[in-house]
């Protein structure tokens, strides 16, 4: 018969180290939420700091447009700027050729044609963004504005670039400028234009010569054919990026731009810290 | 067993349970001092994450004057509360080279060091 010696250790050994295995476990788990907790945060600012230079080379792209006369949805510099992000979905839209209900006297706004055609359209022809002529802002804004800023130059939201590029005009938008400036043949003219447009052949002069106006007259306040503020939206599975620009016209030739800004930027990482 | 056996066990046992003690004593010191340096690190990356965020989210048109806008912010980030350990020391405007504002750098303590957050609006305004 084997006779068995039970050590007085051996329940104390047992305790010792399985009170050993569990803070050495509980601090591996510590270890590992903690260090994933980290790790999140460095991908995160990696990600950001990717899209950041994005929007530095965004902004430097935008830069060979000012060069052109015309801004129309598919010219080389736009389908530069396309090609630049394709790994991005990309959407590019100008957002200032729309109502801007904030810097238009209200009795334009009040206007049949304007009503009409906010009525219409609602929000889709509404923007936020825009440049700003006294002579067509409510007077208690432009004060306001002054008062605001004091000494100070109102130059560049106070600019002569017309406010709307008649590229990225719907028909009823154009029709609604042309019968408030009481241009005749109002349906002709707008098919005219919008033919053009069509085969992105529209310039300053011709457009001139299809309404029977010179250059300085009051309509050009209105309609031209550079885009004063882009929205580029660059979207992929890790990053989506919302970018806002705006054309600074040439003080001295409000109808050349000058430079693009930045004046908005909108980084999301997708997924977030996790 | 004999005396001198009895003896013998006891002074191995208590020769190994001290070696132990002494090893478990080192362990659980390296271990809070683990657990407290992963603590702080990322109470710290959670705090500067804040103060970014803040700042991102400050929203100010182009044609606003951000220059009064933004001692309205400032104040608010002095206000921010981050946890007792946080403190925030200085927000400073910085500006481009037009010197229009774009962004804050934020001071602030953790535990008696001092820490530097830089980060830019989400919004630029044109107006020199």
């Amino acid at each position: 018969m084997i006779k068995e010696e039970n050590g007085f250790s051996t329940p104390l050994a047992m305790i010792i180290i399985f009170t050993l295995c569990l803070s050495l476990s509980s601090l591996s788990l510590l270890v590992f939420v903690k260090q994933k907790n980290v790790l999140a945060y460095k991908n995160y600012y990696e990600m950001e700091k990717k899209a950041e230079s994005i929007c530095s080379q965004v902004l430097i792209d935008f830069q060979d447009l000012k060069n052109k006369k015309d801004d129309y949805s598919r010219n080389e510099i736009i389908n530069e700027i396309f090609s630049n992000y394709s790994d991005f979905r990309v959407e590019l839209s100008d957002i200032s050729t729309a109502i801007n209900t904030k810097f238009l006297k209200p009795e334009i706004i009040e206007n049949d044609n304007f009503q009409v055609l906010l009525n219409k359209y609602g929000d889709d022809i509404q923007t936020s963004y825009g440049w700003i002529k006294p002579q067509y802002a409510d007077s208690k804004f432009i004060s306001d504005l002054h008062n605001d800023f004091g000494d100070k130059s109102l130059f560049p939201i106070v600019n002569g670039l017309p406010f709307y590029n008649v590229y990225f005009m719907n028909r009823d938008f154009l029709e609604c400028i042309l019968k408030w400036r009481k241009i005749e043949n109002v349906n002709e003219k707008a098919e005219e234009i919008k033919k053009l447009i069509e085969s992105n052949d529209l310039t300053y002069e011709k457009m001139c010569l299809i309404l029977g106006k010179n250059s300085n007259d009051s309509i050009f306040d209105f309609l031209g054919t550079k885009t004063s503020f882009w929205k580029i939206v660059l979207d992929s599975n890790e990053i989506s990026l919302s970018i806002v620009v705006a054309g600074i016209p040439d003080e001295s030739n409000s109808r050349k731009i000058e430079k693009y800004v930045l004046i908005e930027k909108d980084i999301n990482i997708k997924g977030g810290l996790l | 067993m004999r005396l001198t056996e009895v003896f013998i066990a006891l002074i191995i046992f208590m020769l190994t349970m001290g070696c132990f003690f002494e090893c478990y004593t080192v362990f659980i010191k390296n271990e809070s001092k683990a657990r407290n340096n992963i603590e702080t690190s990322v109470e710290i990356l959670k705090a500067d994450y804040m103060f970014r965020k803040k700042i991102k989210d400050i929203k100010i048109s182009y044609w606003e004057n951000i220059e009064k806008e933004i001692l309205k912010e400032k104040e608010q980030i002095y206000e921010m509360s981050l946890g007792r350990n946080v403190n925030v020391n200085s927000v400073e405007v910085m500006r481009d080279k037009d010197n229009i504002p774009e962004g804050f750098c934020v001071t602030w303590i953790y535990e008696d060091k001092h820490y530097v957050t830089k980060e830019e609006f989400s919004t630029r305004s044109i107006i020199k």
